[in-house]
């Protein structure tokens, strides 16, 4: 299992998949699935790697809409943005305008020009409903990037039919503020569409985390200042390894969960696949585990359920600084240097 | 190196850690790589360094065989010790961690 801090932490990261590929199994589990994974699929699937991630230009941006995401309490997520509460405020005064839409008022909802409260787990009917709107009204604008996208036909046959007046009952927004926010990101000069924690972690995840990229690209705002744009890593990162246009692309489902079918993302797991795979019996259930920095039993679904099967196994290794609701069922605790002792 | 993939400023800086270890505490790489010895078989006493070295080869699985010596004489101070800086071929999840 392998913790969120493992990203964060050189010496883990760079031999943590030689540790996966030495033990051989299958059932490698991380914090992603309680996390990012929908947008990592949406992007593989869409940009052909699961790190090749569009993030808000928010310096050059004038329509940013931020979707289940709180950036002014965590500094944005999947978007390394320091001080976005100060980058918001600039925005604003230069004339750019926010949008929040969440189940709830947030930090950032208070500092936004407009909020939209959104019934949970809708978010995918909205996005749809507003990509129907670009192509209803002959809104779409593909820009410089139209000679390389492909199924944009097959989109609009996709989200043909979900019109405002249809979702918004079902997403607890009036039709008319869907239509203005479609009308708003075609008009704006350079418009990005971010969605976050909230986003992932619903039933519709993947295709809400499409649908967003999917609304940066047909209102020309992909991969353009203002927009939303590719980061490009110093090294390793696959938009900056091999020649342009080349790539293997992504594939998932290789191999399935024992108990559940779950398909393989990324090489792993759902979290929630963890307990079951402790607890029931057979060929291939897991006796021993190890965790790297991982509190699994605090975030992963049903945790005291996933504390009993802790319980059970023949060996638990954590790789921890803290004695946690997780490491206090260990055989071993193996202790690392503390952040501060740590090269970043 | 996964974070600048979402960075909103393409970056690169290395910070060195802030305060000294305390040299009983081992190393992440140290652990991690003891951990792959205990699941290999090596067992927990097994030479850090040299199987350190094993699996920097095992990077190198793409190149030709007469090349992957030149790279490791190439790599020779690089992998010296302290060996928190590796040469990965990527940060992505490969295919060839599936088992």
């Amino acid at each position: 299992v392998i913790g969120n801090p493992t990203v964060h932490r050189t010496g883990l990261v760079l031999y943590v998949l030689d540790l996966a590929a030495a033990l051989g199994s299958p059932n490698v589990f991380s914090s992603a699935s309680l996390d990012q994974m929908p947008k990592h699929l949406a992007v593989g699937e869409m940009f052909g790697d699961f790190y090749s991630m569009p993030v808000p230009d928010i310096e050059r941006c004038d329509l940013l809409v931020i979707i289940g995401a709180n950036p002014i309490a965590s500094n944005a997520s999947m978007w390394s943005v320091p001080d976005f509460r100060g980058k918001a405020e600039a925005m604003r005064a230069r004339g750019g305008r926010i949008i929040t839409i969440d189940p709830r008022l947030t930090e950032t909802s208070r500092a936004a020009d407009r909020h939209h409260h959104i019934r949970p787990g809708t978010d995918a009917l909205m996005l749809a409903a507003i990509a129907h709107v670009l192509f209803d009204e002959g809104l779409v604008d593909l820009g410089r990037l139209a000679p390389h996208i492909d199924g944009v036909a097959k989109t609009e046959d996709a989200v043909h039919g979900f019109t405002p007046e249809r979702v918004a009952n079902r997403c607890g927004i009036a039709a008319a503020d869907i239509r203005s926010l479609a009308r708003d990101l075609a008009a704006a000069p350079r418009a990005a569409v971010y969605g976050r924690l909230g986003t992932c972690l619903q039933e519709h995840a993947t295709t809400t985390s499409w649908l967003i990229d999917v609304l940066n690209t047909i209102t020309g705002n992909l991969d353009e200042p203002g927009g939303a744009m590719f980061a490009k890593s110093a090294a390793f990162a696959g938009n900056t390894i091999g020649r342009d246009g080349t790539g293997e692309g992504v594939a998932t489902g290789a191999y399935r969960s024992r108990v559940s079918g779950a398909p393989e993302v990324m090489n792993q797991f759902p979290l929630a696949c963890l307990a079951e795979e402790i607890e029931t019996p057979g060929d291939g259930q897991i006796r021993g585990l190890i965790m790297l920095a991982s509190n699994a039993a605090l975030s992963a679904p049903d945790g005291p359920r996933l504390e009993r099967a802790l319980d059970q196994l023949d060996v638990l290794v954590c790789l921890d600084i803290y004695l946690n609701e997780t490491t206090r069922h260990a055989d071993v605790i193996i202790p690392g240097p503390s952040p501060l002792e740590e090269s970043h | 190196v996964f974070f600048s993939q979402f960075a909103h400023r393409n970056t690169a800086r290395y910070s060195p850690p802030a305060l000294v270890k305390d040299l009983a505490v081992p190393d992440d790489w140290e652990t991690m790589i003891r951990l792959i010895g205990i699941v290999t078989g090596e067992g927990a006493e097994a030479d850090l360094d040299a199987l350190d070295d094993d699996l920097t080869r095992g990077l190198l699985d793409d190149l030709p065989a007469e090349h992957v010596d030149a790279v490791m004489t190439g790599l020779g101070a690089a992998l010296a010790s302290p060996r928190s800086v590796r040469l990965r071929r990527s940060t992505r999840w490969s295919r060839s961690t599936t088992p």
